[in-house]
């Protein structure tokens, strides 16, 4: 879809953000992406010597190997020319090479939690952390109860205390603004500490 | 030669399934890295028949498509090509001076704090 000048006010936008929503296999991912935005498949056959913005680490990589994985990405229109995009990325580790690519340039990360399988999110959150790539943890209730303390979470993942860990339901608008708002003030409280120089 | 074989000869060229829209090249002949968020638009009016002529359909639709900027993921989502092979086309397209890079999206550098607080804004008005 092109940027038509009737989408926002007028024009491109001025600045495109880009938001990855990192989990396991079924954490709702896509249920978190559409939530907020439509949702649209992209896929990628990448050749793994092709697969990131040349920075991947290709050592024992002997021969050339393609990998075919579909995605979801969205889109939200925010004010007048500001764009924020979604990626729902594969959690699993084997989808690693991916991950360069798309945290290339990226504000931060969602990370979304399933407590039933919560060992699925540690890929993702030392990922994150090995990159320094702020991120939020976001852990799905799915039947609306918060059946997990956050608490608990949070030391389940062995989270850095300055990581907000929330309960949401992915399938609620007002649920995932929060979580991507927890996630934007995040950025910029990790940027005021840079600031004062700590 | 068996019969079998005869698709496989030199002849056939690269044996890559969605890359075979690219003769078979995994990355861009040159110029700057597309990212998935990189806006990407046509450069000037109207491309003329001539600068149409010997374009594949993929990369006549692309240019279409970049009449407004758009990102490659969404060219790629567009058209419906792994994401690899749409960088490649648009590669093309950059080359041969059809399409330029609108703006370039936050790199390695990240956006200032007051864009943060209008993206903050904006949020919490959806």
């Amino acid at each position: 879809m092109a940027f038509a000048p009737s989408e926002a006010a007028a024009g491109p936008p001025l600045a495109v953000l880009k938001v990855l929503v990192a989990g396991g296999f079924g954490a709702g991912k896509t249920t978190m992406v559409g939530a907020i935005s439509e949702v649209r498949p992209l896929t990628t056959e990448e050749v793994l010597t092709s697969a990131s913005v040349g920075q991947d680490d290709l050592t024992g990589v002997g021969n050339k190997t393609t990998t075919t994985v579909a995605m979801d990405f969205g889109r939200i229109t925010i004010g007048r020319h500001l764009v924020m995009y979604l990626f729902g990325t594969p959690g699993q580790p084997r989808f690693r090479f991916m991950w360069d690519e798309l945290a290339y340039g990226a504000l931060g990360a969602v990370v979304l939690a399933d407590t039933r399988r919560l060992s699925d999110s540690f890929p993702a959150v030392d990922y994150f952390e090995g990159r320094n790539l702020p991120f939020v943890v976001a852990i799905n209730c799915f039947n609306g109860v918060e059946s997990h303390d956050p608490q608990d979470v949070r030391v389940a993942l062995d989270l850095d205390p300055s990581v907000p860990a929330l309960m949401c339901d992915a399938r609620r608008t007002d649920s995932v603004r929060n979580v991507l708002v927890a996630l934007v003030e995040h950025v910029m409280t990790g940027r005021a500490r840079a600031g004062a120089g700590q | 030669m068996s019969t079998g074989d005869r698709w496989l000869d030199h002849r056939a060229g690269p044996v890559v399934r969605p890359y075979a829209l690219t003769a078979g090249r995994t990355s861009p002949s040159a110029g700057p890295v597309l990212d998935l968020i990189t806006l990407v638009a046509a450069s000037g009016g109207p491309p003329s028949a001539r600068a149409l002529e010997g374009l594949a359909p993929e990369h006549q639709q692309i240019l279409r498509l970049c009449a407004e900027a758009i990102t490659l993921a969404d060219i790629a989502s567009a058209i419906a090509l792994p994401v690899g092979v749409a960088r490649i086309l648009v590669g093309d397209l950059m080359e041969a001076g059809l399409v330029e890079i609108y703006q370039r999206a936050p790199g390695p550098e990240q956006p200032s704090t007051d864009l943060l607080r209008e993206v903050l804004d904006g949020l919490r008005a959806l």
